[in-house]
């Protein structure tokens, strides 16, 4: 019985379009804007205006002195709350649904995909991938102490999303460029290695996995240990042993639930409780 | 309770792009700073805005929010044509890009001239710096207004003023002055390249401006201007480089 399940995943890539789109035009409307041309019903923003991770770099301005780090702005911390939101009630829906240079590295990936087919995303060895997966929380630590030394923008120079969507501007330092070239090559080899290795938002996010309200749970009872759920995972999860996924990088993305990879209905997905006592309580 | 692919789309969308709708409804989504200067926190002005906290950013909208004086009255001052855009759209740095360096690059007209115009208008203190001019228009304002009379302070004023624009005509800013690099100082037409030729380096000047330098060949006025950074205040900490590596 193969049921054809394209559906979840093309919601998700709906969303992802409409949130690529507006921040592009967002973008776009904000460079326009600066020469004087204003575009209709696109109120241009600074891209660092609509960062949530902005927000979080200009907490500590914030909080000690009341101000913000230069160029963000009310909008970052405000976004920072809404995301915050999702964030506690499902995990990083941010970086699977929402963030645009998410979605970018995903769909490079698909070439990647194309390319090397089922080798695709397995090219990291796994002792040094684990090691490597703590790297973003490195970038974190780099980034926020050195914004509140400096209270400037210090990632903006190497931020390869940022450089994405200003690279006409002439405002994107060398930096910039390098990262975004790099991640660009790399994304054909590995699914969004920025998201696992890099961003620091994401591993503020990350943290949400341990928190979050509807947690992303698997049905051992019914489970037939398939691991497709694994071989689905774009983050190189494994799913097939987990009762509660609490990883934290775990991206929300549902491609191993039953509603996309998962060959048997209702033995992954996000829900509130345990699925095993739904089991239980159709067996009685 | 389980979630699917509908739930989460309609909870990424309806939070994240909903909740920025309705922060704009209520007015509470700001993309830019609010245009507040400082106050004083002692002394007998305290409360009050303080001018020297103007910045190249501010409209003169934004200047008549916070002191009282009106837009038109900066325009009549500074003798901007309020026939190409209203007295309220003019930016405190358009006075650099309009006026710029003069008296043969001894001085400027920007913002400083502002925050002194609006100071001595207002009654609030701001001493300008030495290198602070001001279109004759702007004692002209002063005295009929009677907001000035004391004699001290228009001949000050006389010594630091020029002529106005003309309305009606924006003029190019045209620099005549040319540079003898053995000079050292930075004016309006020096490029980055002369500050790195009198022994600053490239990561000196970056670390000053908060920017990278793209090109060196750009003349550091011109740059500052499209980067909304204040020429006067990086001048002056470029200068003390250049003066610090001083052969
Ligand atoms: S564990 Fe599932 S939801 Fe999480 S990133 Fe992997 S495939 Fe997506
Ligand atoms: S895909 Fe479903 S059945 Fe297969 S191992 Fe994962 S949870 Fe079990």
């Amino acid at each position: 019985m193969k049921r054809k399940k394209t559906g979840t995943q093309r919601i998700r890539l709906a969303v992802q379009i409409l949130f690529f789109v507006v921040v592009a035009l967002v973008s776009v409307a904000h460079t326009l804007e600066e020469q004087g041309v204003t575009l209709p019903f696109v109120q241009g923003a600074s891209l660092h205006a609509i960062c949530p991770f902005g927000g979080v770099v200009t907490l500590y301005r914030l909080v000690t002195d009341g101000t913000y780090v230069q160029k963000i702005h009310e909008s970052a911390v405000w976004l920072l709350g809404l995301v915050a939101i999702t964030t506690l009630a499902l995990g990083p829906v941010f970086c699977g649904w929402v963030c645009p240079f998410g979605s970018f590295q995903e769909w490079l990936g698909k070439l990647g995909k194309k390319i090397f087919k089922r080798r695709y995303n397995t090219f990291v060895p796994s002792a040094v991938d684990r090691i490597l997966r703590y790297l973003r929380y490195v970038v974190l630590i780099w980034v926020v102490v050195m914004t509140a030394v400096t209270a400037t923008l210090v990632f903006s120079d190497y931020d390869p999303y940022y450089a994405l969507f200003n690279f006409y501007t002439g405002e994107v330092a060398v930096t910039g460029f390098v990262a975004l070239a790099l991640v660009m090559v790399l994304s054909l080899f590995v699914e969004r290695p920025f998201c696992k290795y890099a961003c620091p938002y994401g591993a503020v996010l990350g943290l949400g996995n341990l928190l979050r309200v509807f947690k992303l749970r698997r049905n051992s009872i019914t489970c037939i240990d398939c691991q497709a759920c694994d071989k689905a995972c774009p983050m190189n999860i494994t799913v097939s042993t987990a009762s509660v996924v609490n990883d934290h990088q775990c991206i929300s993305c549902l491609k191993c639930t039953s509603d996309s990879a998962c060959p048997i209905p209702s033995t992954v997905e996000f829900n509130t409780h345990r699925l095993e006592n739904d089991t239980q309580e159709v067996a009685k | 309770m389980k979630i699917g692919a509908k739930g989460i789309a309609a909870s990424a969308v309806v939070t994240i792009l909903g909740g920025v709708v309705l922060l704009m409804a209520l007015g509470s989504w700001q993309t830019e700073s609010e245009k507040i200067p400082v106050k004083f926190s002692t002394g007998e002005f305290a409360g009050m805005a303080n001018p020297e906290d103007i910045r190249g950013s501010y409209s003169f909208a934004d200047v008549e929010k916070n002191f009282p004086i009106t837009a038109d009255t900066l325009a009549a001052a500074f003798a901007l044509d309020v026939t190409v855009k209203p007295a309220q759209d003019y930016l405190a740095k358009d006075l650099e890009a309009l006026y710029g360096e003069v008296a043969d690059g001894a001085g400027e007209v920007g913002t400083d001239s502002l925050k002194w115009f609006v100071s001595l208008f207002t009654g609030l203190p701001f001493t300008p710096g030495e290198d602070t001019y001001v279109p004759r228009t702007v004692i002209e304002v002063l005295r009929d207004s009677g907001k000035v009379v004391d004699a001290d302070t228009l001949a000050q004023l006389e010594a630091k003023s020029v002529e106005p624009l003309v309305p009606g005509i924006v003029p190019d800013v045209v620099d005549t002055h040319v540079e003898s690099t053995t000079e050292r100082v930075i004016k309006g037409n020096t490029t980055y390249a002369d500050v790195i030729t009198w022994g600053v380096t490239q990561a000196e000047i970056e670390a000053v401006l908060g920017v990278p330098l793209k090109s060196k060949t750009d003349k550091i006025r011109d740059h500052l201007l499209a980067n909304n950074l204040e020429f006067s205040v990086v001048k002056t900490q470029l200068q003390a480089l250049v003066d610090a590596s001083a052969p």
